[in-house]
């Protein structure tokens, strides 16, 4: 019950649960503020007040899914706050449409946990075979990736092989069923 | 969608990562083909060539960084409240035998004997109150006998226009548990929510549409050249324009909430009519009879027309209270102290209850039990 417990943990404002919690989302939720904020020190602050403020509430998330949302949902808010009191009204205006549009929002979110998914198991790559398979992400072709790294197109099919069955790999990780059998009744779909 | 999907972003990474068997092909064309935007949002990412860039630019981000900064900006200031930390533990010391001690010397509240009495979800029933005072019992897909003016479709009362004035109203009541839709003369349809009561007229007269509600309904109002109005008590909401939610169960408070149009509330004896604008919510405190107007994300007010329950920061005593009305069940709570627990989350309607209570109860350390049709919190 690993992803419970680790639930639990951070319901019970375990330091080191927030920690790891900073590990898993604190990036792609930096990535995620700079499509409104652009400044990355800006959206590393808007991150930072969030985990601060979230420690310091009494917030207990019923799941990792729910937590996830909110998180997301918590770094939009506060960045068209922060956009609209500096009446920088072209990027405000902008979005305020965005969000009207039936919460479209929720595309950019779903593009941020993509990536993040991504850069997960790209992280656990091995370094050769990491390479290929970002150059392969980029749409370039074998040859162009034989050429750019200086190796030969058969390693470059060989290493894309290791990379996609890793990733099939990761496909049937036990994090990801365990998320549907758990929280038969928390909306995944 | 409110929720981030994890199926699909392993669909979509599969493909970029171009390796799909054919079922997982048909699961991704199944999502791309159910709504446009998918499919828009599809195009674009395939296009994107900045994987590498992002990558980089996130390696750039210090993450350890960050994480000393959160345990400055946290730090336990221990000088300042050494005194309080130690009378915070005798007192948590004093409260645990307290506690111990009362359980062991007090008899079980909860009798071993337990009712097994299912409780369901809640379901599409209602009674429908006819003008000559007759009741009929209505569920999901009953036929009508006499369906001249009205049918039942699946779990939707619907009344056909009528040619002929008829002054008669009609009212559907919702019991507790239960669920109902019905749409009206005029083609509005109105979602209405366990504990709720809409009296109406068959026909609608040519200068006002009024309908009269108590408990909690979600309208989607047909527009036309005579404006619609939802009486509440004291309080009336003239609407505009389409969709919106009311919600008369909180206790002292009377909330609506507006997704699309334009709606405008006002109290019986005052002047001012308050107009709301999409996304936002007037709340009436019945006793003082004050309302305030605020901007809101409407998700959360309207996700039980989409079979979710969603909330944010609530006290756990508001969730209770609304699941008891959804399952019909009453909620005890054996520590006033309990009921201020504050969850965020999503929850499925149509889940059994006692899941939902797992959920509630293995998130944080609170006891909650189920016996019969009793729930109890301690």
């Amino acid at each position: 019950m690993s992803e419970e417990s680790f639930l639990h943990r951070i319901n019970n404002k375990e330091r080191a649960a927030y920690h790891e919690l900073f590990r898993i989302y604190y990036r792609s939720l930096v990535l995620y503020a700079m499509r409104y904020v652009e400044r990355q020190e800006e959206a590393e602050d808007v991150v930072q007040d969030l985990f601060v403020a979230v420690w310091e509430k009494k917030e207990h998330f019923l799941s990792e899914q729910s937590m996830r949302v909110f998180l997301y949902n918590a770094v939009r808010n506060d960045c068209l706050n922060r956009l609209k009191h500096r009446k920088v009204q072209d990027k405000y205006v902008d979005y305020v449409k965005k969000q009207s549009d039936e919460h479209v929002g929720d595309y950019d979110e779903l593009e941020e946990e993509l990536y993040r998914w991504m850069f997960e198991v790209i992280d656990r790559l091995p370094a050769r075979c990491r390479e290929v398979f970002l150059c392969h992400l980029d749409g370039k072709t074998n040859e162009e990736i034989a050429s750019e790294l200086h190796i030969t197109v058969l390693t470059v099919k060989t290493q894309k092989k290791k990379a996609l069955k890793f990733l099939r790999e990761q496909m049937g990780n036990a994090t990801v069923y365990f998320l549907y059998i758990f929280h038969d009744c928390v909306v995944l779909n | 969608m409110y929720e981030i999907d994890q199926n699909i972003i392993g669909l979509l990474g599969e493909y970029l990562a171009g390796e799909m068997s054919a079922l997982r092909r048909e699961e991704l064309e199944n999502w791309l083909n159910a709504d446009e935007r998918n499919r828009r949002f599809f195009e674009r990412i395939c296009k994107d060539r900045s994987f590498g860039r992002r990558w980089k630019l996130r390696n750039s981000i210090d993450v350890e960084c960050a994480i000393e900064r959160f345990d400055r900006n946290t730090g336990r200031r221990f000088v300042k409240n050494r005194v309080g930390i130690f009378s915070g533990i005798a007192a948590a010391c004093v409260l645990a035998i307290g506690f111990f001690l009362w359980n062991l010397y007090s008899a079980p509240e909860i009798s071993s004997e337990e009712e097994v009495v299912y409780v369901s979800t809640g379901e599409s029933k209602a009674i429908l109150v006819l003008a000559d005072g007759k009741k009929i019992d209505l569920v999901e897909d009953l036929v009508l006998d006499d369906s001249s003016c009205l049918q039942n479709v699946g779990n939707c009362l619907i009344y056909k226009n009528q040619q002929v004035f008829s002054k008669a109203y009609n009212e559907l009541q919702v019991p507790k548990g239960g669920e109902y839709k019905i749409e009206l003369s005029d083609g509005t349809r109105i979602y209405m929510n366990s504990a709720s009561t809409l009296k109406y007229p068959i026909v609608f007269d040519d200068s006002v549409r009024r309908v009269e509600l108590s408990g909690e309904a979600f309208f989607e109002v047909k527009p036309s050249s005579i404006p619609f109005e939802v009486l509440l008590g004291d309080a009336r909401i003239r609407v505009y324009g389409t969709a919106f939610n009311v919600n008369m169960h909180r206790e002292g408070k009377i909330e609506t909430v507006l997704v699309n149009g334009k709606i405008g509330l006002k109290v019986r004896g005052e002047m001012q009519e308050h107009l709301l604008k999409p996304s936002q919510l007037a709340e009436l405190d019945v006793q003082t009879q004050k309302v305030v107007v605020k901007n809101v994300d409407v998700f959360p007010y309207i996700a039980w027309t989409n079979g979710e329950y969603v909330f944010e920061n609530k006290s756990l005593d508001e969730i209770l209270s609304t699941l008891a009305l959804w399952y019909n069940v009453e909620v005890f709570f054996q520590k006033e102290d309990l009921k201020q627990l504050h969850f965020t989350g999503i929850l499925r309607r149509y889940a059994e209850i006692d899941i939902i209570l797992k959920v509630l109860s293995q998130s944080v350390d609170v006891n909650i039990e189920r016996n019969g049709r009793s729930v109890m919190v301690y």
